[in-house]
């Protein structure tokens, strides 16, 4: 009995870092982070399950510096969706050259909204629209 | 000896799956949280997130405005906010996260910024007014902030509005 005590806790101590990984990696399975690509921008949803219930229906820039990004989201739902925006304005090569705070939008249920925000853009850049869910 | 394997399998995989506590979750007594999240005693007023938001939202403007070509440097000054809500919150919050932003997202502009009215070009004021309700079942608050810069004619030549609307069934103290 005694060495069993001994192992459980020898165990526990060696097998924590791979089994919580294994846990979180699991969990990450399950509620998956999910990249689509919409109008040639890339969109990001934390998890999958966010981009299930509301939809990124297009994503608009004005291609200039200091121009405008619009992304046009539609919830999917009956109730109103919170999500939590953040815009990237990235190069071809993914160097990041200007990126928004979070924002909280709430969406009617079955409703279509648009999100924009002036001054941010780069000619030529590309945008990364980041979904999470609003806590 | 088989059955022995099993049970400390047994054993140690549910010691690791319950036992391995997380290290990055904090404690209940204080917990330390991004400004832009939403904490959980709610309100439905200003909240931290909102004033982060708007404040970008503004200053990315204003720095991406056309300013007449002639004036070699637009100076802004920051009037005093005027907080008509009933929230007693301090608006000078709003007001310096504003000006924060301005100076970072106008770096390379013609745009400067005080607090001093003399010898500006342009005044940037705010107000922050309310429709709020309430009943039996709880309170509801409509804010809208609108900002806007007037030349020294009075004309306004930019304005925008941040509006949030929240629903609560508890009342939330502001301090």
């Amino acid at each position: 009995m005694k060495k069993l005590v001994v192992l459980w806790c020898l165990l526990t101590v060696v097998a924590c870092t791979p089994l919580k990984r294994a846990q979180t990696g699991l969990a990450r399975g399950i509620a998956g982070s999910e990249v689509i690509k919409v109008d040639g921008h890339e969109v990001y949803c934390s998890e999958g399950k966010v981009c299930s219930e509301v939809d990124v229906l297009s994503i608009a820039v004005e291609d200039r510096d200091g121009g405008q990004v619009r992304v046009k989201l539609k919830n999917r739902t009956g109730n109103t969706a919170l999500v939590q925006i953040r815009l990237e304005i990235r190069s071809a090569d993914g160097e990041v050259f200007t990126e928004t705070r979070p924002e909280n939008v709430a969406i009617p249920g079955t409703q279509e909204k648009s999100y924009e925000m002036r001054g941010i853009f780069k000619k030529g850049a590309s945008v990364r629209v980041i979904m999470n869910t609003a806590y | 000896m088989g059955s022995l394997v099993v049970k400390i399998t047994c054993l140690a995989l549910i010691a690791g799956w319950s036992g391995c506590s997380s290290v990055t979750k904090q404690s209940k007594k204080t917990t330390i949280m991004d400004a832009s999240q939403e904490d959980t005693l709610g309100g439905t007023g200003t909240s931290s997130a909102d004033i982060r938001s708007m404040a970008e939202r503004m200053a990315r403007e204003i720095a991406a405005i056309e300013w007449p070509p002639n004036l070699p440097k637009v100076r802004i000054a920051l009037l005093d906010i005027d907080n008509q809500t009933r929230f007693p919150i301090n608006p000078n919050i709003i007001k310096d996260r504003l000006l924060a932003d301005l100076v970072e997202f106008s770096m390379s502009s013609k745009l400067t910024f005080s607090e001093n009215p003399n010898g500006a070009d342009y005044f940037l004021s705010a107000r922050l007014s309310a429709l709020s309700k309430g009943s039996s079942e709880g309170v509801s608050d409509y804010l809208l902030y609108s900002f806007k810069l007037v030349d020294k004619a009075d004309t306004v030549s930019w304005m925008r509005a941040y509006e949030t609307k929240k629903q609560g069934n508890v009342g939330v103290m502001y301090r």
